[in-house]
């Protein structure tokens, strides 16, 4: 991340500019970038998968190809409400390591496609090292609106899959 | 049989002389046969006449053991050959066609262009060189030749080297006979053979002076002879501007771009040579492999562009590398470097042409050897050279040697399957085609690849079925068996790319079929020259030219990578479930004909689109059968028994992945059909009033969604009493256990259970069957046994069509849905409460029969909520994998299914007890219970809570 840091204030952060889904989560607004959104479907049914973190909501069929979802509620430490008619599945595509994986996540409700300027992006601020600000890419000021530029890569990191697998597999072990 | 045309004469020569060992008295036999044929021949042209006369004596003088007089021979036949195709089959006025020198006419005044161009020619490392560069022209031959031969022994000379010296002086008389040599040139090769005399007597005084004045003499007599001036690289005087040059046509057929392509690739190429020529000293191997593939490739390269010499050449230098150390031929390779590159050069039109590479001191050093290869074009077998595991086929083109290798074994596949019918039919002319299709198509496609050894083989069982073709030979067994030992050889070569192991083995299969094609035909191999059956022969190569796959059913297929097809497939299930969907929401609605017509007729699209996906990945059993078949054959050969071997339903089509798993599992049944089922010898099965033949047959069927293949022999059956005696002795069963047949039967499939008191290298060790069960196993099938003693055995697999569905039991806990594998399900039990115990107060027990099982409850080891209270009435599904059973509880059977296998993905991996998922009918997702994984997650769970309450 040092790096990234480093980066980001050598280059500025103008190459994190460009066009974020974003969506709303208790009065939050959130950005993912848009070349990483495949598609948004409505909410349905999920398959439970045993064995797997509690953000990992499970399964689902979409056309033919099994993915897994996540809660962004879940996995963003928030309380989980009920699924409404509002709640949906953005499935993007991201990129663990070397291989590319198509996962659902679901959110409370999207809002729009914000273009996001450069000059209008600032730096993640420092909550102090308890809180994992890994996934958030930086923060945006549009409109007088703040918007959490998320890291799609970074939702769901290789040590939380890896954790995902490994409780599953220590209790298999053990 | 009518009498063969001219022109099938003629390209009956021209093949059998391209393939024809001409060291071998026999193959030459055949050539001068044709040849005589040709001079015969009523329509024959009296030029033709006239160029075959020539031909036949020069080839039936030239003896096997001068291989200066064969090459000679072989270069003069070369351009007789092709004087009579100008004439016979390209029309050509014979009054135009120039003869090739060496015939009895006298010389045709040429240009000094066309002179170099017989130089060309003398190199008989390029037989083809001519044609390409001037298909029109005829070329002369032999006195270049005889130069270029005086050259080569000359290099070879020592002045102590008798022999050589007396070849030396043979050929410069013969030289020097020579009308069109000229006077001047005349006298001086004939003051030059005396010289060599003195020295061949020993009369000379100082032999290495005097050799080296043979030298110059040469030179001059070289000079002389052509007249306009020296081309010789190596010659200093050379006349820059009466050198006659090489005239560099590129053949039409040649794509510019590939040519530009390759002269631009060359450039860099020729400079890494080089540094790799003068960087390591000594004969470096890594060096040393790096100019071979350099040279290979060259040649490859050039061969498919028409650039003749330059193929020659690397060729050439090739064949000089595999027998000289490096450090011996570096120069000679810097030379032909620099001769490449102005070839190369002039290709691109950037510089004059180089002269021919003939004089390259690359060729000087040809015969500098100990022992001369006795011709170049047609060592003997004795000169093979076969590595032992080396690699077949270095540096050939990729994309085209795919390409060979696929069709090739599928022509070897067909010609395997042609030739087992052949055995039972020998008569059926359109099989015995239709294998010499299969070896001469491939023979042709290796040569054209290098890929030599191939093609030799290839060319040998050809020769021997062509023998079956004209009648001289008879398709005995020890014949049919030959081919099949080529047939198999080549597949190995081909599949695995590399010999078969000791190189021994091909030389001597080769010399196999050579002695089986003299001792089966006898004397009728001279037969081979009757007209008929060189009229057959042409026609063959005709008809192979123009149909190729003959009676072979050819399909029209199309490789398409697996992932999209899956992805197609993924897809119109999906189509299938919103269809469904559809359907059901316009059902609800009263009214809407118009859309409910419609849709009526989207649904019947559908379900055909899904029909022909699922057909896609289906491919015939056939392939698989006949493999079989010949295994059938090969055994029933050594074991001495009478088989006879029935295929049915081999169109029946399976999943590709189980077809390629069922291979396996069938040979060892097969074998074992052959080796244990069937009686020892037809005597036994004669004594037990069954026909001396025995018959096995393999059938396949589709019976409610699966696929059934039987394998039954009409043998002895299993001995019930064998089996059980061996399962007491080696404690599978005991003494007081009562097993119906079926479960003695399967005792059989127990690894190491044989009740073969020897193993053979058949079968008998025990292995065999328990294989066969694993595999079926795998491929969630099941194999049975019927049998009768003393009337034989039926092997029958059940299998899946394909697996990507598997048939599972849907069962609902809590609000989830799962499937668990039919293949898995033992039964499913009501349990009343009371059948319930427990150990130590926690883990519950089933009790079933005798026995009592663990039971596991679902909802709590997937941490779901489920309908049903603890400790009540309840339901489970007994299930059973490897050997271990257990009861596991769930809420509610929804009923059997078809279910489409997913998988979860990277992410969802290494879940336990979850093998996948799967699309339930509803488009939503239902997991897979692995039950192994299952059985083994309780057991974990078990351990842990163990370990809580000793630690509490």
């Amino acid at each position: 991340m040092a790096n990234q840091a480093v980066l980001m204030q050598e280059e500025g952060l103008g190459h994190l500019a460009g066009k974020y889904l974003t969506f709303e989560m208790d009065n939050e607004t959130y950005g993912l970038p848009i070349l990483n959104v495949q598609e948004i479907i409505g909410m349905m049914p999920v398959t439970r998968v045993p064995r797997t973190p509690p953000f990992v909501r499970g399964v689902i069929n979409l056309r033919g190809r099994v993915i897994p979802v996540i809660a962004l509620r879940q996995k963003f430490g928030m309380e989980s409400r009920a699924d409404d008619e509002k709640t949906c599945i953005i499935v993007v595509q991201i990129t663990i390591e070397s291989y590319s994986l198509t996962v659902g996540i679901i959110v409370d409700a999207v809002s729009e496609v914000l273009n996001v300027e450069g000059n209008q992006i600032e730096l993640t601020p420092e909550f102090g090292s308890n809180i994992d600000m890994d996934f958030i890419l930086g923060i945006g000021k549009v409109n007088g609106r703040i918007v959490m530029l998320l890291d799609t890569n970074r939702i769901l990191s290789t040590t939380e899959l890896g954790v995902a697998a490994k409780s599953a597999k220590a209790a298999s072990e053990e | 049989m009518s009498t063969p045309t001219l022109q099938e004469l003629v390209e009956q020569l021209a093949e059998i002389f391209v393939l024809a060992d001409l060291t071998d008295s026999e193959s030459k036999a055949d050539v001068c046969a044709v040849i005589d044929q040709v001079q015969q021949h009523p329509a024959s042209h009296s030029k033709v006449v006239e160029v075959a006369k020539a031909a036949y004596a020069e080839l039936s003088q030239s003896l096997a053991t001068d291989a200066n007089r064969l090459a000679h021979a072989i270069s003069l036949l070369d351009g007789c050959i092709r004087v009579m195709q100008e004439i016979v089959r390209d029309g050509r006025d014979p009054s135009k066609v120039i003869l090739p020198e060496g015939v009895t006419n006298p010389p045709p005044a040429h240009s000094p262009l066309e002179v170099n161009f017989d130089s060309l020619l003398a190199d008989f490392v390029l037989p083809d060189d001519t044609q390409s560069r001037n298909p029109s022209q005829p070329d002369p031959v032999s006195i270049e030749a005889l130069l270029g031969q005086v050259d080569e022994v000359f290099a070879a000379c020592t002045p102590t080297d008798l022999r050589q010296l007396a070849t030396l002086h043979e050929l410069l008389l013969t030289l020097c006979r020579r009308p069109e040599l000229g006077n001047d040139v005349a006298r001086s090769a004939t003051s030059t053979a005396d010289l060599v005399e003195s020295l061949v007597l020993q009369d000379s005084g100082n032999p290495a002076a005097d050799l080296q004045t043979v030298g110059q003499s040469l030179v001059g007599i070289n000079k002389g002879f052509r007249g306009a001036g020296p081309d010789a690289v190596e010659v200093e005087d050379v006349a820059p501007p009466s050198q006659p040059t090489l005239q560099i046509q590129l053949p039409a057929a040649v794509d510019e771009g590939m040519l530009a392509d390759f002269l631009g690739r060359q450039q860099g190429c020729l400079e890494e040579f080089e540094g790799v020529l003068l960087g390591p000293r000594g004969t470096d191997e890594e060096a040393m492999d790096q100019i071979r593939r350099f040279l290979h490739t060259l040649k490859g390269e050039a061969g498919l562009l028409g650039l003749d010499a330059v193929q020659g050449l690397c060729h050439h230098a090739e064949d000089k590398l595999s027998e000289r150390p490096l450090a011996e031929l570096r120069e000679a390779l810097l030379e032909a470097k620099d001769w490449l590159q102005t070839y190369f050069r002039a290709c691109a039109g950037q510089s004059p042409p180089p002269p021919p590479p003939r004089q390259l001191s690359l060729y000087k050093v040809a015969m500098a050897l100990p022992k001369p290869p006795a011709s170049l074009v047609h060592d003997p077998l004795e000169d093979m050279e076969i590595g032992d595991t080396s690699n077949l086929f270095v540096d050939a083109d990729e994309s085209l040697l795919q390409d060979f290798v696929g069709e090739s074994l599928e022509h070897l596949e067909a010609a395997d399957q042609h030739l087992l019918e052949l055995e039972h039919d020998p008569g059926n002319r359109e099989r015995l085609d239709a294998v010499f299709r299969a070896f001469h198509t491939i023979k042709g496609v290796s040569s054209f690849l290098g890929l030599t050894m191939i093609q030799r083989l290839a060319h040998e069982a050809e020769n021997l079925l062509d023998g079956l073709r004209k009648g001289t030979l008879r398709g005995t067994p020890p014949v049919v068996d030959t081919v099949f030992k080529a047939i198999d050889a080549l597949k190995t070569m081909i599949s695995s790319g590399a010999y078969p192991p000791g190189g021994a083995a091909l030389r001597d299969l080769m010399r196999l079929i050579r002695c089986v094609r003299e001792n089966e035909g006898q004397a009728e191999v001279a037969a081979v020259a009757q007209p008929s059956a060189a009229r057959e022969a042409s026609e063959s190569v005709a008809e192979t030219a123009v149909e190729g796959g003959g009676s072979v059913v050819v399909r029209e297929t199309l490789k398409v990578d697996a992932q999209r097809l899956d992805k197609l497939i993924d897809i119109i299930g999906e189509l299938v479930i919103a269809e469904a969907m559809v359907s059901q929401s316009l059902a609800d609605i009263s009214g809407l004909t118009m859309q409910k017509r419609n849709q009526s007729q989207i649904s019947k699209i559908t379900r055909e689109l899904q029909e022909i996906g699922m057909s896609l990945r289906m491919v015939p059993v056939r392939p698989t059968f006949q493999k079989m078949a010949r295994i059938v054959h090969d055994l029933a050969r050594k074991e001495k028994k009478e088989v006879r071997f029935a295929m049915s339903g081999e169109d029946t089509e399976l999943d590709k992945t189980v077809v390629d798993h069922i291979g396996d599992p069938l040979l060892h049944m097969v074998r074992n059909a052959v080796d244990h089922g069937i009686e020892d010898s037809p005597a036994d099965r004669i004594a037990a009033g069954k026909p001396a033949e025995a018959t096995i047959e393999l059938k396949a069927y589709h019976q409610g969604g699966y696929i059934y293949i039987c394998i039954s022999d009409d043998g002895r059956g299993l001995n019930k009493d064998a089996i059980l005696d061996k399962a007491l002795r080696v404690g599978l069963v005991q003494p007081d256990q009562q097993l119906s047949d079926r479960e003695l039967y399967m005792l059989i499939f127990e690894p190491g259970f044989s009740t073969r008191q020897v193993a053979t290298d058949v079968s008998g060790r025990g292995v065999g069957m328990d294989v066969v069960k694993r595999n079926i196993d795998a491929l969630r099938g099941r194999v049975d046994v019927q049998t009768t003693c003393g009337k034989g055995t039926t092997f029958t697999l059940k299998l899946p069509l394909t697996l990507a569905i598997i048939e599972g039991m849907l069962v609902r806990v809590g609000a989830e849905r799962y499937v668990i594998p039919t293949m898995s399900i033992v039964r499913t039990v009501s349990i009343k409460p009371e059948a319930l115990k427990t150990a130590l107060h926690r883990e519950e027990m089933l009790k079933d029969g005798d026995r009592m099982l663990p039971l596991f409850r679902l909802a709590e080891l997937f941490d779901v909520g489920s309908d049903r209270k603890k400790g009540g009435g309840t339901l489970a599904v007994l299930v059973e994998t490897e050997g271990r059973r257990a009861a596991v509880v769930v809420d509610e059977l929804l009923g059997q299914e078809q279910i489409v296998l997913k998988s979860l993905g990277h992410a969802m991996r290494g879940i336990p007890g979850i093998s996948g998922g799967a699309i339930l009918p509803d488009g939503q997702v239902g997991l897979i219970i692995d039950v192994a994984g299952l059985l083994q997650l309780a057991q974990c769970e078990e351990a842990e809570a163990e370990l809580v309450r000793n630690g509490a």
